[in-house]
């Protein structure tokens, strides 16, 4: 075969696999399955993206070789994670990433590119500051980095040189590829810094780069302003390209308390931070390891789907063990180091060692009494985070726009922000009403508090609202409204922006407040998938008995981002007059919402053919309730009245 | 910036979904295919400001984003083995030349994957690559003589 038959064997075989992944419904297995009709030309369209306009998807019937239901959105779980026995030896140090590289030229110092980005925890007091430094081979050929780091903020002056012969292990660079340093800090003092948006950045060791002054961002004048001991500049070594363990684009920082009596418990507090200006995934949980004094242990950190860290994102866990009554502090400084590893990255705190304390002396004797031996409950996320304080939430409101002919209630979506610097909880139902409308006498008061969301800072949940026409007449300002939460012990009543609603949503016959719950705690990353997603109901006021219901759904993305669904994650939806029927969308290609677009499903669904035999189901009599819902998401759906006749 | 209004970024995007699919399906690990075009189409909604239409068309710059997106993947992700039928590998020469394509290097892969599986013109390759057409044929022609050997060794 010479090149030119090569050639053709591959454009032959391309358009055959193109052909083969265009087709529709490559990978139904049920040929029997029935394709329900579609509306409008757009329905060829594989991508029902159609700008402002509104397109309309088909929806197939369920199909019995999919699973019946598929795991909800991943939710962000902040662990408290035990000290648990871990079978691992020792961690693996070894890395395919890394390559000895000896044969490698050198990196001239106007071949690279860096800078630094450093996360700087929310509470400074015994914590150190750790931080990346990124190095990007901006030329054209393979070069080798291999030095020790060491860095002080733009100004300060080296009065300590740091003469350690050690290198490191070297990072080979193909062009364009990034290697990276950990940069940990404590006890700095930022006097004589004159601006910390840069770094000085000393290479040793490495043929040519000498000394760089470096873009620094996240860091901040008050994680220097620290007094203590440690070292007065940080420092690192390359670690191997970011193509090697995802855990170490992330940094990690350890706050532990001042001190620990021998004996008693260290409850530390670990925190990883995505930095950097890409997501990074981790393929597994990271084993940490532990060290107080000479007593070392690994174990597996319990990170459960924490997996994917956005841009910024941070996820802390809290770590507590048993100091053990041998741990012994130097006499001369009553004060050791306590250590924690997550890969190759390390970060410590001082603590000091106190005696156990006395035991209590006993002023009588108690006499054995046979007890029942229980086990005490594991905690949990929910029960060991607090109650959100009210000034630490943010909070924005987004209302679809209703369609001209729909006939349900007004849906919007609420996103909570923990702007504070505490892992806290939200536990609340909640009524909300136009700002100066008027509560109605008794409406909205529940005891049930629906599901929790535990917010780590940044965090964000995603709540549906509902509105059956809250009365909006007179004085109301559609701009605002009045999110009032029942039952959450910090949370007060407070006016909220409210974002696309519109004086023309709120006539309607059906209620008088709006009503919402939180449903499941996300965070900032970018798959919110569904749950921002609003839902408006289309169908006819009434049917008759046995008939087929058809009606549209319309999913709107009312916020200010883009939301996707895939394949992957397509929802499954359950729909029906009285009886839910499980389907699921057909999202065989990618559907993207626009801040702000809508799409529009078309779905059948049968009326129920006898009446009902206590003849009270719906809002009124000869009423049903005709409901959709995503499966994924409790409260994101909307139900809405029609006559059976 | 035509995508800088919100309406308008889905308008901008959805003409490319089906290329970036066949490039996230080509280059991807088993299964990731659907996640990678998500994830690009939601860093490209938050680069679109860094588009620049004189540095290659609105494709060429999202089927970058999709390459980079797949690179991160395949780094993080284990080997699998797919228990899923393929569509069009029913015979051996397709097999074989399946696994010819396995054997190219990284840089190799995304020229073929680019050129005869998701159809873009040379130079369209070389805007997604970042490189100049001639490298861009040179790139295929080493795929091809390796893949050439490959399929004679099997032979």
């Amino acid at each position: 075969m010479n090149d030119e038959e090569m050639d053709a064997a591959l454009r032959e075989y391309g358009g055959r696999w193109r052909d083969a992944q265009d087709a529709p419904d490559v990978t139904v297995r049920t040929p029997a399955a029935r394709r329900w009709p579609v509306a409008g030309a757009a329905a060829a369209a594989v991508l029902a993206i159609v700008g402002g306009a509104v397109g309309v998807q088909s929806l197939r019937e369920p199909d019995a070789s999919r699973p019946a239901s598929i795991p909800g959105p991943t939710p962000r779980i902040v662990a408290v994670v035990p000290w648990r026995p871990q079978p691992v030896a020792q961690p693996d140090d070894t890395d395919p990433g890394a390559t000895a590289g000896e044969d490698v030229p050198a990196c001239r110092r106007d071949e690279l590119t860096m800078e630094a980005r450093f996360a700087v925890p929310p509470a400074l007091r015994d914590a150190t500051v750790a931080g990346l430094l990124e190095l990007t081979n901006a030329s054209g050929r393979r070069c080798r980095v291999q030095s020790k780091v060491l860095w002080r903020p733009d100004g300060v002056r080296a009065d300590r040189g740091d003469t350690t012969a050690e290198l490191g292990r070297p990072a080979v660079l193909d062009p364009g590829e990034i290697a990276v340093s950990h940069l940990h800090w404590w006890g700095q003092r930022c006097q004589g810094a004159s601006d910390l948006r840069r770094i000085r950045v000393d290479f040793s060791g490495n043929d040519g780069l000498g000394s760089a002054t470096v873009p620094a961002f996240g860091l901040v004048r008050g994680a220097c302003d620290r007094s203590g001991d440690g070292g007065d500049r940080g420092g690192g070594g390359w670690t191997v390209p970011l193509v090697g363990h995802a855990e170490r684009q992330l940094a990690l920082t350890v706050q532990a308390p001042r001190e620990v009596a021998q004996g008693g418990v260290l409850q530390l507090r670990a925190t990883l931070t995505n930095p950097t200006t890409r997501p990074v995934t981790l393929d597994e949980c990271p084993v940490v390891r532990m060290e107080l004094g000479d007593i070392a242990q690994h174990h597996t950190l319990d990170c459960g789907s924490v997996r994917l860290f956005a841009p910024g994102d941070s996820v802390q866990f809290l770590l507590e063990a048993p100091a053990g009554r041998s741990v012994m502090a130097p006499e001369d400084s009553g004060r050791e180091r306590v250590s924690v590893s997550v890969g190759a990255q390390h970060a410590s705190a001082p603590i000091r060692i106190l005696p156990p304390p006395a035991p209590t002396p006993a002023s009588s004797a108690v006499p054995w009494k046979p007890d029942r031996v229980t086990t005490a409950p594991t905690p949990t996320a929910h029960e060991s985070a607090p109650s959100c304080a009210e000034d630490a939430l943010e909070m924005t409101a987004y209302f679809a726009p209703p369609t001209a002919d729909q006939r349900g209630p007004v849906a919007g979506v609420l996103e909570i922000r923990n702007v504070g610097e505490l892992i806290c909880r939200v536990q609340s139902k909640f009524s909300f009403l136009p700002k100066g409308a008027k509560m109605p006498d008794g409406a909205g008061v529940t005891d049930e508090l629906g599901p929790p969301a535990i917010l780590a800072p940044g965090d964000l949940a995603v709540s549906s609202l509902t509105w059956w026409g809250a009365e909006c007449g007179g004085q109301a300002d559609l701009a605002r409204i009045d999110l009032i939460p029942h039952s959450n012990d910090r949370l007060e009543q407070r006016d909220i922006q409210a974002i696309g609603l519109k004086r023309g949503a709120c006539p309607r016959p059906f209620g008088d407040i709006g009503s919402g719950s939180w449903a499941v705690t996300v965070t900032r990353r970018p798959d919110l998938g569904a749950l921002r997603l609003t839902v408006g109901l289309d169908a006819p006021a009434s049917v008759r008995r046995g008939e087929t219901v058809r009606f549209t759904v319309t999913l709107t993305n009312p916020s200010n981002e883009p939301v996707a669904l895939n394949r992957a994650k397509c929802p499954i939806v359950a729909f029906g007059v009285d009886t839910l029927e499980k389907h699921r969308l057909q999202c065989k290609d990618n559907y993207a919402f626009a801040p702000g677009q809508s799409v529009r499903f078309r779905f059948e669904t049968k009326a129920p053919a006898q009446p009902p035999a206590d003849g009270s189901k719906g809002p009124g009599d000869g009423t049903a309730l005709l409901q959709w819902h995503f499966d994924a998401m409790p409260f994101g759906g909307q139900s809405i009245p029609v006559t059976v006749e | 910036m035509r995508a800088g209004a919100d309406g308008e970024f889905a308008d901008w995007v959805s003409p490319h979904v089906v290329a970036m699919s066949r490039l996230a399906a080509r280059l991807a690990p088993d299964g990731d295919r659907d996640d990678i075009v998500q994830e690009s189409l939601v860093r490209a909604w938050r680069k679109r400001s860094t588009y620049d239409d004189a540095r290659g068309s609105v494709l060429t710059w999202l089927l970058a984003i999709v390459a980079d997106q797949c690179r991160r993947s395949r780094v993080r992700s284990r080997p699998t083995t797919s228990l899923v039928d393929s569509p069009v590998t029913d015979s051996p020469a397709d097999v074989d030349l399946e696994r010819g394509l396995l054997r190219l290097s990284e840089r190799q892969r995304l020229a073929v994957s680019l050129h005869y599986f998701v159809g873009l013109s040379v130079r369209e390759c070389a805007d997604v690559m970042r490189c100049s057409e001639g490298t861009v044929k040179s790139t295929l022609y080493d795929a091809r003589t390796r893949l050439r050997a490959a399929l004679e060794v099997r032979a």
